[in-house]
């Protein structure tokens, strides 16, 4: 197991080896001058040969890459264009809001997903079951951002039951914190859930086929323990491989929804860094999403042997 | 005369009949998408008036008989802009389909043909993948300047990795196949296996893939533009008429919620189309992550 | 049938499928008896509805598809049907057990060995976890499975067919039924544990006093293991007589058929029985007139044809056949 896990953890090495290259030479491979396009339709030809040194473009290639990934392998990921401050920084100054908002989101996603997957493969054909996958495609069809504005008119505007947006770091009390972290934790759960549901009903739905839910339902268990008990546990492997999949939504999902609730975290960062061309905290924003993310996937490699005894490493 | 002209649709007649009992999705999706089709092109015969034209009086003009849509912040039309929008949103979904296919297409045969390219392409592909598509596009458009054009270029390459994958594992499992293992040792013409075996077997997972793919460059092309990190806002694109409204959307709903309905009509369209034609085809390599 | 009150009995049982080109009657007003610690063997091709009837038997017929249309089946004074879910389950494992073709995927491969017999003594027995473990170390010894304490632990895929066989019995038996339903136990498995485990199965029988319904298209099985035999043919029954009376003198067409297919213990060439009656079983979706079997039947008349023939006796051993030719086909042989 610990050998599986080094050997796995060794193997994402080169994929972030490859997004840090990709990172990092898009400044090189767009068309044109970057240096004219980052500094904007205002500036002039000083301002744009100063950025062109500030961002290395001036050093060969190999050059610079070798500077960057040695500052980036140090914790260092450049400095801020627009406020000259270490785009690492930055990105710890607004890790929290995202990070709440992130597990949130998860945690309803799958609280609704589960078990809507799981009724509707048990009653496939029926009325909940084409209920909840009418609302899975709805899932992945209404953006995130009108779902939001949606549960905002009616619950913040209309009930008046919740803020209609900010947020309020965990340590100014828990209340203040929930109230603000509901609605935008339920929108993009609620679009989140659509894929894992939807995976889950059909996983479910082959694994009720087999023989040994037949001799479980034999020895008497109940349809509730042999659902949870022995189906679920079958078909959590490709469940939870959606949902590290299903990060990556999630990851889109929280730079909109930090944008429609003004939630100062690491998606609204992105935004402001896009209106200011501000791209080495672009840079920096992508390369920590996307660590994120491979580590995400490393760690549901490595839980599948928690479900499934016949997966050896 | 008439014999003839009653008797050549009946089996038509009958082959939508049949689908629509068996796949309604697909006729239902297809409609919606019809609808979206039609606004775009008939934009300046549906009623609507320069989407771009600002009259101050009516700012904020809350939907009714003259504005059914409402006005906007600077009193533009709402219902044009909407309409005329659906022309950014198609654009893209077709545009983005076509080019992330066709690429992924490219680096799906190269990989599955050729061993050593293979994993050198699939590394990279890799890593593509763990870039989260949005941000992909954004550094993509932040660095080109945005236009309709750098936004399907920056979605498309973000698809490249789904399509490559798939068309890879159609070759994979396709050179395992006798058939083709003949004609290849056999010396058949490179370009004839594509075309005899590996098109045909990858044209239905494609399509299905394809519609997918059609709906989340919709979806993200919305995005980018709610952002300000997509099509310009000199054009009306449904992304852009819900980022202006987003500051008024407590005093003026409907500058948002039009266009969100208009979008998510026509993403819900394209994908039971997508959901239908995969129930028809079955697709093995076809998913939506 | 039988004049002492029988431990179950099945009344006119019609199950239904419901499938894209119409209602298909899986089983057909089928009727039996099984009498406390008795073996009854119902015997029929694949596709003739025996182990329909079975599910049937234990409620978990898929619904829909399928559905119990008619009959009753009465099981130690209570009627099955009527029974609310909750009480069923009460009676599912614990007084009616059953076993399956398949015991490599019968087992649930996520689960250890312990778990999953553990679960099931916990749930009918009012037992705390660690004597429910002792329970099932207890049963899995009495199914002679090697280094027992270890298997506990152990998960189905680290385990060979006989064994995740031995494992179902010991799990079916945990609670000692009064009847344990064997849908083709040994078919799966190898010839040489065929054996072992038709030998468990007749001990456990002897020690527990349990009634077996063994379900097989097998008649070397039948002949090894039960008392009665019941034939059984798209969906109804054609045969029914005590197992040496049935081989010695068997009284339908079909019967004959199968006995003349019968594999000899040992013979792997099993496939052979299915070749030997020429023809196949009827598609169900069509009303069947006249005899089911009469199209496959070498001895058929034009009767056979339009009438169906009922159910009657011979001789006085309780053998009962359904053919219109019933009196000459002990002679044909």
């Amino acid at each position: 197991m610990l050998g599986f896990a080094i050997r796995r953890l060794l193997a994402t090495i080169p994929v972030m080896g490859i997004v840090a290259i990709i990172v990092f030479s898009l400044l090189y491979l767009t068309p044109g001058d970057p240096a004219a396009v980052l500094a904007g339709e205002q500036a002039t030809a000083e301002d744009i040969e100063r950025l062109r040194i500030t961002l290395g473009l001036d050093q060969p290639y190999l050059v610079r890459f070798g500077q960057w990934i040695g500052g980036v392998l140090q914790g260092d990921l450049g400095t801020s264009i627009f406020s000259r401050r270490p785009v690492m920084e930055l990105i710890v100054q607004r890790l929290e809001p995202t990070v709440a908002l992130t597990l949130a989101s998860l945690i309803i996603a799958v609280a609704i997903a589960i078990p809507l997957g799981v009724v509707a493969a048990w009653r496939s054909g029926g009325i909940i079951d084409r209920m909840a996958m009418s609302l899975a495609v709805l899932g992945f069809s209404v953006p995130v951002f009108v779902l939001s504005y949606l549960l905002i008119a009616l619950v913040s505007v209309k009930l008046q039951l919740l803020p209609v947006q900010g947020y309020v770091p965990i340590a100014y009390g828990i209340g203040p914190f929930a109230r603000h972290l509901i609605l935008p934790a339920v929108s993009l759960g609620i679009i989140n859930a659509a894929l894992i549901a939807r995976i889950t009903r059909t996983t479910m739905l082959e694994v009720l086929n087999q023989d040994y839910i037949r001799a479980a339902r034999a020895k008497g268990l109940s349809v509730r323990r042999v659902l949870i008990r022995h189906a679920l546990k079958n078909a959590a492997v490709p469940i939870v491989t959606v949902i590290g999949i299903s990060f990556a939504l999630l990851i889109s999902g929280v730079v909109v929804t930090e944008t429609v609730f003004n939630i100062p975290g690491l998606g609204r960062l992105t935004v402001d860094a896009i209106l200011r061309r501000d791209y080495p905290v672009i840079q920096g924003v992508i390369l920590v999403f996307s660590a994120t993310y491979v580590v995400v996937n490393l760690l549901v490699d490595l839980s599948y042997g928690l479900f499934d005894p016949r997966i050896k490493y | 005369m008439s014999a003839v002209a009653t008797t050549i649709p009946i089996p038509e007649v009958r082959g939508v009949l049949r689908l629509w009992r068996r796949h309604p999705n697909v006729i239902i999706g297809a409609a919606m998408l019809a609808i979206a089709v039609i606004a775009a092109v008939a934009a300046p015969w549906l009623g609507t008036v320069d989407p771009q034209m600002i009259a101050p009086f009516n700012r904020l003009e809350t939907p009714g008989a003259e504005f059914w849509f409402g006005g906007d912040l600077v009193g533009r039309d709402v219902y044009s802009r909407t309409v005329y929008g659906a022309r950014v949103s198609l654009a893209v979904g077709l545009g983005v389909a076509i080019g992330g296919i066709l690429f992924g297409l490219i680096v799906g045969l190269l990989s599955g043909f050729v061993r050593w390219v293979d994993q050198v392409l699939m590394r990279v592909m890799d890593g593509l993948m763990a870039i989260p598509s949005i941000l992909l596009a954004v550094a993509l458009i932040s660095l080109t300047g945005a236009s309709l054009q750098n936004v399907i270029i920056a979605i498309s390459i973000a698809e490249v990795p789904r399509v490559a994958r798939l068309v890879r594992s159609v070759v994979l499992s396709l050179k395992e196949q006798p058939y083709v293992e003949a004609a290849i040792t056999s010396g058949t013409p490179f370009v004839l296996i594509l075309l005899r075996h590996v098109l045909p077997n990858t044209l239905a997972p494609l399509l299905v893939q394809g519609t997918y793919i059609f709906a989340s460059a919709v979806l993200t092309e919305a995005i980018l533009s709610f952002i300000g990190a997509g099509t310009p806002p000199s054009t009306p694109s449904w992304g852009n008429i819900i980022a202006e409204g987003r500051t008024v959307f407590s005093i003026a709903p409907h500058i948002v919620l039009f266009p969100g309905l208009a979008l998510s009509f026509t993403v819900l369209g394209v994908n039971l189309l997508g959901d239908g034609l995969r129930d028809i085809f079955d697709p093995r390599y076809v998913s939506r992550t | 049938m039988n004049d002492k009150q029988a431990l179950l009995s099945v009344d006119n049982l019609t199950v239904t499928f419901r499938t894209d080109h119409g209602v298909v009657p899986a089983v057909c007003e089928f009727s039996y008896a099984l009498d406390a610690g008795e073996t009854l063997a119902i015997v029929g091709e694949s596709g003739s509805g025996k182990s329909v009837g079975a599910l049937a038997l234990m409620r978990l017929i898929h619904d829909p598809p399928g559905r119990i249309s008619e009959g009753s089946i009465q099981f130690d004074g209570r009627s099955l049907l009527s029974l609310p879910e909750g009480e069923m389950q009460k009676i599912r494992g614990n007084e009616i057990a059953m076993i399956f073709q398949e015991p490599m995927t019968s087992l649930n491969p996520v689960l250890t060995i312990a778990e999953q017999i553990v679960e099931a003594v916990q749930l009918h027995q009012n037992l705390t976890k660690k004597s429910a473990r002792a329970r099932a170390l207890e049963m899995l010894q009495l199914v002679q499975i090697s280094e027992p304490e270890q298997r506990l632990d152990q998960y189905p895929h680290e385990l060979s067919g006989g064994m995740c066989q031995r494992v179902m019995i010991a799990m079916a038996m945990a609670c000692t039924p009064s009847i344990l339903i064997a849908d083709e136990p040994t078919t799966a498995l190898d010839v040489t544990i065929q054996a072992q485990i038709l030998d468990l199965m007749r001990d456990l029988k002897a020690r527990l006093g349990t009634a077996i319904l063994l379900i097989t298209h097998d008649l070397g099985v039948v002949a090894e293991m039960a008392d009665r035999v019941l034939v059984i043919y798209a969906g109804r029954k054609v045969e029914e007589a005590p197992v040496r009376e049935l081989l010695r003198s068997p009284r339908h067409p079909y019967t004959l058929g199968l006995l003349g297919a019968m594999p000899r213990l040992g013979d792997t060439s099993t496939d052979k029985r299915l070749t030997e009656i020429p023809g196949s079983v009827p598609s169900l979706l069509e009303p069947i007139t006249g005899c089911a079997f009469a199209p496959r039947c070498t001895m058929a008349v034009e009767r056979c044809h339009v009438e169906a023939p009922p159910l009657e006796r011979h001789g006085d051993a309780e053998h009962v056949a359904a053919c219109w030719r019933s009196d000459e086909v002990g002679t044909v042989r």
